[in-house]
């Protein structure tokens, strides 16, 4: 683990924040880094929560669940009979685990935002166009992961509160949610479609409508029109629920943080939600770089293996052994000068406050308390 | 059934993100040409991601980047019959508000590009995005075809259903590594699948798996237990027992992984095989990856 002078680690970080946000792409190990910042927070001795959306269960089963529950569970004595087995001392502080319910995501969204008003949602889920739209709708995820994090933030349960970023193919792909979603609710738009007082369409809409009903049938765009009008009706407290995530999502006491790994590095995104972060006035930690084989190695990742001394230290080895031990070497040799590219990457892109944390690659899967135990404890 | 996905004319290769889809579509693209058979490979672009241009890569091989909205405009025209309405059409505000809030038209419509080059080529292998949004596109012929009867749109998707579920002509690949996550992605897209076309289940492969030479799984069972202190913090060893623990993890994941295959209704793989394995190469090796795969669906 990297931190230079003046600069915040990661163990800083945790002190110091109410807020983690994870992010980063699929595949680079966000979940099992954000249950272990938590974790580590834990054993800081701080009450700590992380908010998963984990759909294939495996964080719950690393954690001895069959599923995690939506509302927040005490995962402490979990968590102190593997630190009691290992001779180790329990938590000072708590651990939880939360993860919210995104079953049927859209539906769960629109009746979020609907609270009391059962008709209204009725409306809206009635139509067929729902029925495509429900299938993993984009941003919705999003939107019930930060409302499980406003909520928690105003009850001041915890100390800390980590959040996992949903499953996405690109990091900014939560920093893009609002956006997407607040689009349905675009008022310059959608009074379009409603003549100002009633319910009738507006005669433009009326004749482009047409057009797609050349396409798509007459069914669609009735139902479209019907399902955005009753979506319509819900953009008050849509906007005024976005409106207070945002404001938490940008006080000084959240962090954000990109998790990725070497393999699954992509410079123009990354470029991309580094960008799109500092636009969006969010605090930016650094990065959390998983799976470094240099690190598992103990080489340096500014600088390319000398084999040849590498060789020489091994003094009683037979030039037999030395011989496979290269050949072993040089299979692993594209991977670890990637790595060390990506290194410089990353180091390159980070500004004057921003870190890069690198986790080595781990012997085991990260499938059991002890192994997540493993990794809190390399998190510094 | 054919023997092998590598003859069907449509081959649609989907995964989770990071496991290789685009490296073995490629590769397959790759082997079909080297066969003289004229092929078009597609790279369907993921939502936020940036263009590439991807060159002619053999004789027999051409290539194309799909972007849904261009999907959409040509798709119009050619439906519509008149350039000025498309562009009164689309240029207006609202509409592009519909196309963009209209679930599911961009997808089809992608999809449909697809499925209408199928007539200009001997093949056409398709890169597809990730699983989820893969999903998303294959579910959306099905979703017009159920919902909205009538307008070409809906004539489009009976017929794309059609080619989808024959397996005389479409295959799904679903490309995985031997871990947990990727692989779970795949069994959840096959059986996704499955439930949309019952008689044309997916296929999987196997890529970037890790082999180590005996020498060196022979050298770590004699030695390593032994090491000193010392010998075990040197990156040599460190290395080789990376690599041994690895693909004997590998091993061990792929043959559980065996025990746990009927549920899945997967189709098999190359003959006696249940899936296609491919080894970790690097980035220099299309041809060994494209002479692999002909290798192994011959």
């Amino acid at each position: 683990m990297t931190a230079t002078n003046g600069r915040q680690s990661l163990k800083d970080l945790l002190s110091s924040r109410r807020v983690i946000v994870c992010c980063g792409s699929g595949g680079v190990g966000k979940t099992t880094t954000s249950a272990a910042l938590a974790m580590r927070a834990a054993l800081e001795g701080k009450r700590a929560i992380v908010i998963t959306i984990d759909p294939a269960k495996r964080l719950a089963t690393s954690l001895g669940l069959k599923a995690l529950s939506p509302s927040p569970t005490d995962l402490t004595e979990n968590v102190n009979d593997v630190l009691r087995a290992q001779g180790e001392k329990p938590l000072a502080g708590k651990f939880y685990a939360v993860m919210p319910d995104t079953t049927q995501t859209f539906e769960h969204f629109v009746r979020s935002i609907a609270g009391k008003d059962e008709t209204l949602a009725k409306r809206v889920l009635h139509t067929s166009i729902y029925k495509i739209f429900a299938k993993e709708y984009s941003g919705t995820n999003e939107y019930m992961a930060m409302e499980k994090l406003y909520v928690l933030y105003r009850e001041r349960d915890f100390d800390l509160i980590v959040l996992d970023t949903p499953p996405a193919a690109n990091t900014r792909a939560f920093l893009d949610a609002p956006k997407l979603l607040a689009g349905f609710f675009d008022d310059s738009i959608l009074k379009w479609f409603i003549a100002p007082g009633s319910r009738f369409l507006a005669s433009g809409v009326r004749k482009l409508s047409e057009i797609l009903e050349r396409l798509t049938g007459s069914g669609f765009v009735s139902d479209l029109i019907e399902f955005t009008t009753a979506l319509f009706e819900l953009r008050a407290q849509f906007m005024e629920n976005l409106t207070a995530v945002s404001k938490l999502l940008h006080q000084s006491d959240v962090s954000f943080l990109m998790v990725t790994s070497p393999e699954r590095l992509s410079k123009a995104d990354t470029q991309d939600f580094v960008r799109l972060l500092g636009e969006s006035g969010f605090r930016f930690w650094g990065f959390v770089v998983n799976r470094v084989l240099g690190r598992r190695l103990g080489l340096l990742e500014d600088t390319a293996p000398d084999v040849a001394a590498l060789e020489r230290g091994l003094a009683g080895a037979t030039p037999e052994t030395l011989r496979t031990l290269r050949a072993a070497f040089d299979q692993l040799k594209p991977r670890l000068e990637h790595e060390r590219e990506a290194a410089r990457f990353l180091a390159g892109l980070a500004g004057r406050a921003t870190q890069v944390a690198l986790v080595p690659e781990q012997t085991t899967d990260v499938h059991s308390v002890g192994a997540l135990l493993g990794v809190s404890r390399q998190l510094d | 059934m054919t023997a092998s996905w590598l003859d069907r004319k449509l081959i649609v290769i989907s995964g989770k993100g990071g496991v290789g889809k685009t490296t073995v579509a490629q590769a397959a693209a790759r082997a079909l040409a080297a066969r003289g058979r004229r092929t078009l490979l597609i790279h369907v672009l993921q939502l936020g991601e940036e263009e590439q241009k991807i060159e002619r890569l053999a004789p027999n091989l051409w290539t194309v980047t799909l972007r849904s909205e261009d999907c959409f405009r040509e798709y119009i025209i050619m439906k519509l019959k008149l350039k000025t309405l498309y562009t009164a059409f689309l240029s207006n505000k609202v509409t592009k508000y519909l196309e963009k809030a209209a679930p599911g038209v961009r997808e089809i419509v992608l999809l449909g590009k697809v499925w209408f080059e199928r007539e200009n080529y001997d093949h056409v292998v398709v890169d597809m995005p990730s699983t989820g949004y893969a999903l998303t596109m294959i579910h959306t012929p099905f979703n017009f075809a159920a919902l909205f009867p009538g307008g070409p749109i809906y004539h489009d998707a009976k017929d794309m259903i059609a080619t989808f579920s024959d397996p005389k002509q479409t295959a799904f690949v679903t490309v995985s590594l031997a871990e947990e996550m990727p692989i779970q992605e795949s069994l959840e897209l096959a059986e996704e699948l499955r439930k949309l076309m019952p008689g044309n289940p997916s296929f999987l492969v196997m890529n970037r798996l890790t082999r180590v030479s005996a020498d060196a799984r022979e050298l770590h069972a004699r030695k390593w237990a032994k090491l000193t202190e010392g010998e075990r913090a040197s990156p040599l060893w460190r290395g080789l027992d990376y690599l041994v623990n690895r693909e004997a993890k590998e091993a061990q994941f792929l043959s559980s992984l065996r025990h746990a295959w009927e549920p899945f209704s997967l189709s098999k793989g190359p003959p006696g095989k249940t899936w296609l394995e491919i080894d970790e190469m690097g980035a220099g090796d299309e041809s060994r990856r494209a002479e692999t795969i002909a290798e192994a669906l011959r």
